[in-house]
C-alpha cells in the first residue's frame, strides 16, 4: 500500500523530476546584483566556476548593480523560473524592500530561495575616535558621548543592524549614511565617525590591517572563526539573533524538485577545496540549510526588518 | 538697442520652465528642511528657483541682443534620436547584431548619400565589426542574436 | 638608499617577460577602449577581470592598471578629432581640442596630448612612489566638511569652463546639479525624480549623459555640414604633426599646475580624473593672461585637462593600495583582483608585499613609456580618420556610443537616456547653451550636496562647527575670494562684450 502511494506520487512528479534531472541543458546566467570586485561578487564568481564544473554547462556571471541590489533582483524576478537564471544576494534582499516601497515585484512570492551559500555573524568595528576596547566599555562610552554610526547607505544591512543595536543597547546615537562600506570605514579611520557594522568579509581586512578595532560580534555566542571577539550578549545586550549570509535565489514559482537539485549541487560546489579556501579568505562558513529552511529564514528577516523600519521610522516618503 | 532675439527668448523660457518644473515638483513631494538640517527637497527647490531666475535673466537679455543665425533642424535630430531608440528597443530582446543593423539602417536615413544597397552593406560591415570588437575581442556578455520564442 | 633598492626590486618584477607582456597588453587594450566613444575603463576591466583568477596578483594588477591609465591616453583622441569624448574625463578636452582640429592642428593637439599625458602620468607616479604614506594619512584627515569645501571650490573655480555668457554657463551648472539629484537621496533614502522607476534609483548614468550631450548632439549638428572638415591626406606631413616651440613654451606651466591638481584630486577617494580635468581647465583659464583664447583652440586648454586626468589616474592608486579604500568602481575591481589571491591592500601592503607595490609602480613607468611610443605613430592614422567621409563615419560612431552606453550596466534604459540627453543637447545647441558646465554640475553638484548634508549631521546641525575646522575655513575663504573675483571679472567681460556687440551692430 505504502509502496503504491509512493509509486503514484512518483508518477505524478515524474515529469517535473525529469525536467530537474535534465537540468541543465544550456548555459546558465548567474546575476550578481553588485558591481565587480566586492566580496559577494567574488563568492558568486567562485560559485559560478564550481557549478560550471559540476553541470558541464557555462555559468555566466552578469553584474547588474544598483538600487541596493534591487535592480539585479528585479531582473531575476522577471526571468523564467526554469533554473537558467539565478541570483546571489545578501540580506539586502530583505532590507532593501523594507525601505523601497514601490518595487516592481513582491520579494516574498516573485523570488524563490534556493539555498544559503555562506554565512557569518555581523561585526561591529570602531574607529580612531573610540577609546573603548571592550564592548562593555564601549556601551559606557557611547552613553556618555553620543556616537556616530556609519552606514553603507540607507536601507543596507549595515543601516538596519546598527538601528537594531542602538535599540537593543538603549543608546542615544546618530546614524550617518556614507556611500559605501569602504567610505564608511575610511571615515572611521579618520575619526569622523565612530562605529560601523557589517559582515566579517567587509570588515576583517581592515581589522587585520589594524585600521579599525573589532568591537563585538552581534549574537549570543562567539564566532567559531574569530573566538577572540566578544559576543554582544556577553555584555548584556540581548535580542540580536541575526546573521549575515550570501544566498542563491531563483525566480518565483520554481519547481520544488528543481530547487532541491540546485540546492544539492550548490552544496557539492561548497564542498570543494577551492571554494573552502575562498570562504576561509572571507571569514565566512559554508551554509548548511535546505531550501525550505533558508526560505523560512529569509521570510523571517523580511518581517523583522519591516517591523524595525516602522518602529525606528526609517522608511522614507 | 538692436531688436529682439526670439531664439534667445525661447531658450530663456526653456530654462525657466525647467527650473520651475524641478522646484515645484520637489517642493510638493519632498521635505525641504532647513539649511542646517536639509531635507531631500532643499537642493532641487533652491537650484530650480535659481535656474528659473537665470532663465528670466536670459529672457531679459534677449530684448537687447542681435538675433542669432544658424538653421534649426527637425528631420536630422529625429532620425538620429530614432536610431538610438531603435538600438535601445532591440538590444535586449533581439541581441547585438539586430540592434546594430536597426541602428545603422535608421541613422543612414539622415544623410541620403548612400543607396539602399550601400546602407545594407554599411550595416553589415558595422555589425561584423561590432561582433569582432565586442564579442570576440572584448568578450562582453551580450548575445549576438537572441531568438525570441 | 632605500628608494633605490625598492626601485631595483620593482624593475626586477616589472621587467619579467610575463609582466612586460601583460603591461603591453593592458595599455594597448586601454588605448583602444579609450578611443572608442562610450566604452570606458570600467567596462573593459570588468570584462578582463575573470582573467585575473589565473594570473599572479602582481601580473593581474599590472594588466588591469594598464587598461585603466591607457584609456586616459586614448580618451582624448575622439574629443579632439570628432568633438565626442572617448571617456568622461576627456570631455573637457573637446573645448579646445576640437577647435584645434578644425584649424588643421589636430596632429599637434594629439601630439601635445601624448606629451601632457606622459608628463601627468610621470608626475602622478612620482607622487605615488614618494609620498604615498604622507598622502594617505592626509586623505584620512579629510572629513565631509573638508570635502564639501574643496568640492565647492572646484565648482566655483571651474564654473567658467564655457565660452558662452556667464548666465548661461551658471544656468547649465544648476541644471547639471538638478539632473544629478535624480535617484535615491543617500542621506534620507527618498527617491527623487524617479517616478517609480527602478532604473534611475542609482541616478542617471554619467556616460549616457556625456555621450548624449556631446556625442549625439554633435552628430546631429555635423551631418551634411562636414565638407569643410575633410582634409587632404597628403597634407598630413610630419612637420604638420610637430608642435611648435611656442606650443611647448605655453604648455609647461599648465602641465605642472594641472598635474599637481590632478594628483590631489586623484588621491582623494570619491573624486577623480573627471573632476581633476574640469578644475585644472577652469584654473588655467582663470589665471591666463588671455582667457579669451580658451575655447578657440588654445593649446593650454588641451594639455591642462589631459595632464590632470592622467596624474589623477596614477594617484588614485594611493588610497586603493595604502588604505584598501577604492575611490571608484574601477578601483574596487583592482582591490577585487588582489582579494582573489587573498591579499587585502592596506597600510602594510608596501612593507608586506614590496615586489607587488614597487613592481606595479615600475610597470607604470614602463606602461607610460609604451603608451607614448604606441600613441605618437598612431596620430597619423587617427588624423586620417578625418578623411573618412562623414556619412560613413557617423553611423559607426553612433553604434559605438550605443554599445558603450549599454555595456556599463547592460541596461537598455541607459541607451534611452543617451537619446534623451541627445535631445537635450541639441536643444541646448539651438539656444546657445554650453554643455561642459552641465557636465561639471552633474559631477560636482552631488558631492557638494552630500558632503555638506553629512557634515551638518556630523556637526549635529551646528554650522559654525563646520566652517571653524581649519582646512574647511581656509578653503571656503579662498572660494569666497574666487567668487568675488569672478563676479568682478564677469562684469568687466560683459561690458567689453556689449561694446563689441554695439560695434558689430553698427557694421550690420
Amino acid at each position: 500500500m505504502k509502496m503504491l502511494t509512493a509509486a503514484m506520487v512518483a508518477l505524478g512528479l515524474s515529469s517535473a523530476a525529469a525536467a530537474a534531472q535534465d537540468f541543465p541543458s544550456k548555459p546558465i546566467t548567474l546575476i550578481v546584483p553588485y558591481s565587480g570586485g566586492g566580496s559577494t561578487d567574488l563568492i558568486g564568481r567562485q560559485l559560478a566556476h564550481e557549478l560550471q564544473q559540476i553541470w558541464g554547462q557555462p555559468v555566466v556571471v552578469e553584474n547588474r548593480a544598483g538600487a541596493g541590489s534591487m535592480i539585479g533582483t528585479a531582473a531575476l524576478s522577471q526571468a523564467e523560473p526554469d533554473g537558467y537564471t539565478l541570483l546571489v544576494n545578501t540580506p539586502a534582499v530583505a532590507t532593501a524592500p523594507a525601505v523601497q516601497n514601490d518595487l516592481p515585484f513582491d520579494p516574498k512570492t516573485d523570488i524563490t530561495a534556493i539555498g544559503m551559500v555562506a554565512t557569518s555573524p555581523y561585526m561591529a568595528v570602531a574607529g580612531a575616535a573610540v577609546n573603548a576596547t571592550t564592548f562593555a566599555d564601549f556601551i559606557a562610552e557611547a552613553k556618555e558621548r553620543p556616537m556616530f554610526f556609519a552606514t553603507a547607505g540607507v536601507g543596507t544591512s549595515s543601516h538596519f543592524t546598527e538601528e537594531l543595536l542602538i535599540q537593543q543597547a538603549g543608546l542615544d546615537a546618530d546614524i550617518v549614511h556614507f556611500s559605501s562600506g569602504g567610505d564608511a570605514q575610511v571615515n572611521l579611520m579618520g575619526g569622523h565617525a565612530d562605529v560601523y557594522i557589517s559582515n566579517t568579509a567587509s570588515v576583517m581586512p581592515y581589522v587585520n590591517n589594524g585600521q579599525v578595532k573589532a568591537l563585538v560580534v552581534l549574537g549570543s555566542e562567539r564566532y567559531e572563526l574569530l573566538p577572540d571577539v566578544e559576543a554582544s550578549a556577553e555584555a548584556g545586550v540581548d535580542g540580536i539573533d541575526i546573521n549575515s549570509w550570501v544566498g542563491l535565489f531563483g525566480p518565483g514559482g520554481m519547481d520544488p524538485a528543481l530547487v532541491e537539485k540546485i540546492n544539492s549541487d550548490m552544496h557539492a560546489a561548497l564542498a570543494t577545496d577551492s571554494f573552502k579556501k575562498v570562504l576561509a579568505d572571507n571569514f565566512v562558513i559554508a551554509g548548511k540549510d535546505s531550501a525550505d529552511e533558508f526560505k523560512a529564514q529569509v521570510e523571517k528577516e523580511m518581517d523583522l526588518w519591516k517591523t524595525l523600519a516602522t518602529e525606528r521610522s526609517i522608511v522614507a516618503n | 538697442m538692436s531688436g529682439i532675439d526670439y531664439r534667445e527668448m525661447a531658450g530663456g523660457a526653456f530654462v525657466t520652465l525647467l527650473g520651475v518644473g524641478f522646484a515645484s515638483y520637489a517642493a510638493i513631494h519632498y521635505t525641504v528642511g532647513t539649511v542646517t538640517r536639509m531635507g531631500p527637497g532643499m537642493v532641487p527647490v533652491a537650484l530650480g528657483v535659481l535656474l528659473a531666475v537665470f532663465g528670466l535673466v536670459i529672457i531679459f537679455g534677449s530684448f537687447s541682443s542681435l538675433p542669432q543665425r544658424g538653421e534649426i533642424r527637425i528631420f536630422v535630430p529625429l532620425v538620429i534620436l530614432g536610431s538610438v531608440l531603435a538600438f535601445a528597443l532591440t538590444i535586449r530582446p533581439l541581441g547585438l547584431l539586430p540592434a546594430v543593423l536597426a541602428c545603422t539602417l535608421v541613422s543612414t536615413l539622415a544623410e541620403r548619400k548612400l543607396s539602399v544597397v550601400g546602407r545594407f552593406v554599411l550595416a553589415a560591415v558595422l555589425g561584423a565589426s561590432a561582433w569582432l570588437v565586442f564579442i570576440v575581442a572584448l568578450q562582453l556578455p551580450i548575445a549576438l542574436v537572441n531568438w525570441p520564442f | 638608499m632605500d628608494l633605490i633598492s625598492n626601485i631595483a626590486l620593482g624593475l626586477d618584477t616589472a621587467l619579467t617577460p610575463v609582466n612586460l607582456m601583460y603591461c603591453f597588453f593592458g595599455v594597448f587594450v586601454g588605448t583602444l577602449i579609450g578611443v572608442l566613444p562610450g566604452l570606458g575603463a570600467l567596462a573593459a576591466i570588468s570584462m578582463l577581470f575573470p582573467m585575473t583568477f589565473h594570473l599572479e596578483p602582481t601580473t593581474a594588477l599590472i594588466m588591469l592598471a594598464g587598461i585603466y591609465y591607457g584609456t586616459a591616453y586614448g580618451g582624448s583622441t575622439a574629443s579632439i578629432l570628432l568633438n565626442i569624448p572617448g571617456t568622461t574625463s576627456s570631455a573637457v578636452t573637446c573645448l579646445d581640442g576640437y577647435p584645434m582640429a578644425q584649424q588643421g592642428r589636430a596632429g599637434v593637439a594629439l601630439a601635445m596630448t601624448a606629451v601632457a599625458s606622459f608628463y601627468g602620468g610621470i608626475y602622478g607616479i612620482i607622487v605615488l612612489s614618494v609620498f604615498t604614506p604622507v598622502v594617505a594619512s592626509w586623505a584620512l584627515s579629510f572629513g565631509s566638511a573638508e570635502y564639501f569645501a574643496l568640492m565647492l571650490l572646484g565648482l566655483v573655480a571651474a564654473s567658467s569652463v564655457s565660452d558662452a555668457s556667464v548666465v548661461k554657463g551658471l544656468a547649465m551648472v544648476a541644471l547639471g546639479i538638478l539632473l544629478a539629484t535624480v535617484g535615491m537621496d543617500p542621506q534620507s533614502g527618498t527617491a527623487r525624480f524617479t517616478f517609480g522607476s527602478l532604473s534611475v534609483l542609482d541616478g542617471l548614468s554619467i556616460s549616457a549623459l556625456a555621450m548624449g550631450l556631446f556625442g549625439v548632439a554633435e552628430i546631429v549638428s555635423s551631418i551634411g555640414r562636414t565638407a569643410a572638415r575633410q582634409l587632404d591626406p597628403k597634407a598630413i606631413t610630419l612637420r604638420k604633426l610637430m608642435p611648435t616651440r611656442d606650443d611647448f613654451r605655453r604648455s609647461w606651466g599648465p602641465m605642472f599646475r594641472s598635474s599637481t591638481l590632478g594628483s590631489l584630486f586623484g588621491a582623494l577617494p570619491g573624486t577623480g580624473p573627471t573632476v581633476a580635468a574640469f578644475v585644472s581647465y577652469g584654473v588655467e583659464k582663470r589665471i591666463s593672461k588671455e582667457p579669451e583664447r580658451f575655447g578657440k583652440g588654445a593649446i593650454e586648454g588641451v594639455v591642462a585637462p589631459e595632464s590632470a586626468n592622467n596624474a589623477a589616474d596614477q594617484t588614485a592608486f594611493i588610497p586603493t593600495l595604502s588604505l584598501g579604500i577604492p575611490g571608484s568602481a574601477t578601483m574596487a575591481l583592482m582591490i577585487g583582483a588582489l582579494m582573489v589571491h587573498g591579499i587585502h591592500p592596506g597600510p602594510k601592503l608596501v612593507t608586506d608585499q614590496p615586489e607587488l607595490f614597487w613592481g606595479l609602480i615600475m610597470s607604470f613607468w614602463i606602461g607610460n613609456l609604451l603608451l607614448v611610443v604606441l600613441n605618437l605613430p598612431l596620430i597619423g592614422l587617427w588624423v586620417r580618420l578625418l578623411s573618412v567621409p562623414y556619412h560613413l563615419l557617423y553611423p559607426a560612431i553612433l553604434m559605438f556610443i550605443c554599445i558603450g552606453a549599454y555595456s556599463v550596466h547592460y541596461s537598455a534604459f541607459d541607451v534611452m537616456a543617451v537619446m534623451g540627453f541627445g535631445a537635450l543637447g541639441y536643444a541646448m545647441r539651438i539656444f546657445g547653451m554650453p554643455a561642459a558646465p552641465l557636465l561639471l554640475g552633474f559631477v560636482l553638484g552631488p558631492l557638494v550636496e552630500q558632503h555638506f548634508r553629512r557634515a551638518m549631521v556630523l556637526a549635529r546641525g551646528d554650522f559654525s562647527a563646520v566652517i571653524e575646522r581649519p582646512i574647511t575655513g581656509v578653503v571656503l575663504g579662498i572660494t569666497a575670494l574666487v567668487l568675488i573675483w569672478s563676479i568682478w571679472a564677469g562684469m568687466r567681460q560683459k561690458a567689453r562684450m556689449r561694446d563689441r556687440k554695439l560695434t558689430a551692430g553698427q557694421e550690420d
